[in-house]
């Protein structure tokens, strides 16, 4: 039972995750753009943030920069989502402090939820996620 | 019109009219002197003429002087009775019988002849008395002898004294009459050559200057047109009609005139059609050069870098205006290591322009400057973005709601038991949630197709062990093989044998998923052996199956976009792909420089597949080494954000 706060603008996958994760019995809490985000963050406490890459304004590196740099949130653990399975832009993020980044596309969203439940459980990091084959 | 024989004339080269009048001139003086001589001559003569008459005169005078020698003394005699005067009187009168004689012999004149026979007649009488006188006298007869001396005699001797006064009469009228005829002949002689040398200078004179004149006319008009023609008039042309050396001179002249002005409109021609070219390209052009500090630069390069015409460009402009590119310094370094340069995306006043430069060199490795073109590339690059952000988009939007369909079916079907307990539904879902996979590989393999045709993928180069990703490979598609109750073989040793190739991992593991993939989808069951040789430069891999293999028709279509070994359209087996993968794989093992073919197949029996790839070498790191680019494998995107 963690608390999740997932940022995402698009709501399709918004609700998608929102869904799995309350199916998995966690408290999950939503924000459409960074800026909501970083609000819901301090007010939420969650226990992991799964933030989207791609967002209008700011976006997902910007919130993750964001949260790193801040010392009330920087031991929050950070994972990406995207649609996008760029190795680049992958690569930034875990430097910029992410735990993990999951393309979307790729992953039931119960293998999703496995993930997160793994990185709650030990703060596990993984290797990079291939491209798609 | 000119009297032909002028024009004649004219037409003679000028060494002929030289050589005429040369001649001309000799013998004019040759006439001249013949003249002189002449008339040298005639005074010449008179002057001989003179000395005879002068002769003459003397002996006249001389006989006049031995007649009254004579007479004086016949005189003397006949007082003195000096026999001696009797020897001198025959000498004296010898003499003037001699004298007499000559002058009657040498006398031209038939008057003075006839008064010298008088004379003589005279002078006998004469000499006949003073005989007698003399032998009176040496008779001693002094009275008779002195009456001998009478009138007659004295008569006689007035005679022959006027006949002598007559004779030089004549001859002194003879003489002044010859000389006044030679002084006038000097006279006219003197007239004759002055005129004659006045003549001389004349003709010479006007002859001289009207023909250097011609000359110098004919020359000044050439040098004329000559300068006319340095001053830039080309059609100027030497008009002439002569038809000697300076008529050659100016039909010569011409001549090179007009193949000067051919030659000059001909570079003019060019240069103009260069110029014209230059100034009608859109590529902005411009050149420096290295003796002077100018530039030249054409009307595009004008507009591109909004160079007006009240400050026209200058090497220190240019610097100011591309920011962040020194370009003078680019040209610096290019004039001095003689190499070319580009920046493909040199940012200036929200465009982007391509800028390439050369040194500009003359065979003979001279240097002149450099030439520099500017290419407003922003509309390009802007397509060319917008297609890396059609990439992206497209994989994002299309991803998105696929990433939905799949998520929410896999979710029903996880957490709704309940419902799914209908067979027909959860059949539904199923398919619902199938199709969305389904999708999500084709939008992946069509991006990736995309991406890989346009060779925006860059392809990250390490070692890599094919034993290792065969492994992995057959480790990851273990479940799907053990299904099918296919068996995979790993031939160890051929693997282990072969060098490490120098590829990109994941794009080669992708290449191995294919074809084990393709492999098994067309083996019942069976096995799939993955092999591999050394040969060349290459690791060659193949995969060989134990499955339906391919008819001759089938091979075909093989490695070609969307054929399936099916056949027709309609035969087309949808659950077996898209048909795209042999060609994904193709383009893959291509762009990393190896090959890929059917190796053999056989209906019934089986195929073989194989790939190469190159090994690890230094010439090969050093090859793929240029192809390094910032761009990201799969979204196509710049890494430079």
């Amino acid at each position: 039972m963690a608390k999740i706060l997932i940022i995402e603008d698009d709501p399709l996958m918004s609700r998608m995750y929102q869904k799995i994760f309350t199916f998995e019995k966690h408290e999950v809490e939503v924000a459409g753009n960074g800026v909501e985000g970083l609000a819901k963050v301090t007010a939420f406490q969650p226990t992991i943030v799964l933030v989207d890459v791609m967002m209008p304004e700011m976006n997902g590196l910007q919130v993750l920069e964001k949260l790193k740099s801040d010392q009330a949130t920087k031991a929050i653990p950070v994972v990406m989502l995207t649609n996008l399975a760029g190795q680049q832009d992958a690569e930034t993020a875990l430097a910029k402090g992410a735990v993990k980044y999951i393309v979307k596309s790729e992953h039931e969203p119960k293998e999703v939820a496995d993930m997160v439940e793994e990185i709650i459980a030990g703060y596990t990091r993984n290797a990079i996620p291939s491209a798609a084959a | 019109m000119r009297h032909p024989i002028l024009e004649k004339a004219s037409q003679l080269s000028l060494r002929t009219k030289l050589l005429i009048g040369t001649l001309v001139i000799i013998g004019m003086l040759v006439a001249f002197g013949l003249y002189l001589f002449s008339h040298l001559n005639t005074v010449h003569d008179s002057f001989l003429q003179l000395n005879t008459r002068y002769a003459r005169q003397k002996s006249v005078l001389t006989l006049e002087l031995e007649n009254r020698q004579l007479s004086s003394d016949i005189r003397t005699y006949v007082i003195n009775h000096d026999v001696n005067l009797e020897t001198k009187y025959n000498l004296t009168s010898s003499a003037l019988n001699s004298t007499l004689q000559q002058l009657k012999s040498t006398s031209e004149n038939a008057q003075e002849k006839k008064v010298l026979i008088d004379y003589e007649n005279v002078a006998s009488k004469l000499q006949g008395t003073e005989l007698l006188i003399l032998s009176k006298v040496r008779e001693n007869d002094a009275t008779q002898a002195r009456n001998l001396l009478d009138l007659d005699y004295e008569a006689r001797q007035s005679q022959a004294a006027q006949y002598l006064t007559d004779l030089i009469n004549d001859e002194s009228t003879d003489v002044s009459n010859m000389i006044s005829t030679n002084s006038r002949l000097v006279n006219n002689t003197e007239l004759g050559l002055f005129l004659a040398l006045v003549l001389l200078i004349g003709v010479v004179g006007v002859s001289v200057q009207l023909f250097t004149r011609n000359l110098v006319r004919s020359v000044s008009d050439l040098n004329k047109v000559a300068v006319q023609f340095t001053l830039g008039n080309l059609t100027a042309r030497v008009i002439t009609k002569r038809k000697d050396e300076l008529g050659h001179l100016a039909q010569e002249f011409n001549t090179m005139a007009v193949q000067i002005k051919k030659y000059y409109s001909q570079l003019e021609q060019e240069r103009t059609r260069l110029l014209a070219s230059i100034n009608n390209l859109s590529i902005g052009f411009l050149m420096t050069f290295i003796d002077t500090k100018t530039l030249s630069y054409n009307p595009a390069l004008a507009k591109i870098l909004d160079v007006s015409d009240e400050s026209p460009m200058s090497l220190e402009l240019l610097h100011e205006k591309i920011k962040g590119y020194d370009l003078n310094a680019a040209i610096a370094n290019c004039q001095k290591t003689n190499t070319p340069f580009v920046n493909q995306e040199a940012s200036y006043n929200n465009r982007i322009l391509n800028i390439s430069g050369a040194p500009i060199t003359l065979s003979n490795h001279q240097m002149l400057g450099t030439v520099v073109l500017v290419e407003d590339v922003t509309e390009a690059k802007i397509q060319e973005r917008s297609k890396d952000e059609f990439f992206s988009i497209a994989s994002h939007e299309l991803r998105t709601p696929l990433t939905s369909i799949k998520g929410n079916t896999s979710m029903i079907l996880q957490y709704y038991p309940d419902v799914m307990k209908d067979p027909q539904l959860k059949e539904m879902i199923d398919d619902v949630h199938d199709s969305s996979v389904r999708l999500i590989e084709i939008v992946n393999d069509f991006l990736d197709l995309s991406r890989l045709e346009q060779s925006k993928v860059t392809f990250i180069y390490e070692p890599v062990s094919t034993e290792e990703i065969a492994e992995n490979v057959a480790y990851e598609m273990k479940t799907v093989l053990d299904e099918k109750h296919i068996r995979i073989n790993l031939d160890k040793m051929t693997l282990d044998a072969t060098p490490k190739v120098w590829a990109d991992k994941n794009r080669l593991k992708q290449v191995f998923y294919n074809l084990i993939g393709n492999a098994a989808k067309f083996t019942e069951k069976g096995s799939i052996t993955v092999s591999a040789e050394t040969v060349g430069n290459y690791v060659k891999v193949l995969i060989t199956d134990s499955g339906r293999g391919m008819s001759p028709e089938a091979q075909q279509l093989l490695f070609h976009k969307f054929q399936q070994a099916g056949g027709s359209l309609l035969t087309r087996d949808t659950a077996k792909g898209t048909g795209l993968g042999l060609y994904i794989s193709k383009m893959i093992v291509e762009n990393m420089g190896g090959s890929i073919k059917l190796e053999r197949s056989e209906v019934g029996k089986g195929s073989t597949f194989s790939f190469t790839v190159s090994i690890d070498t230094p010439e090969r790191r050093a090859q793929t080494k240029q192809f390094e680019n910032q761009i990201d494998t799969t979204t196509g995107l710049s890494t430079k954000t």
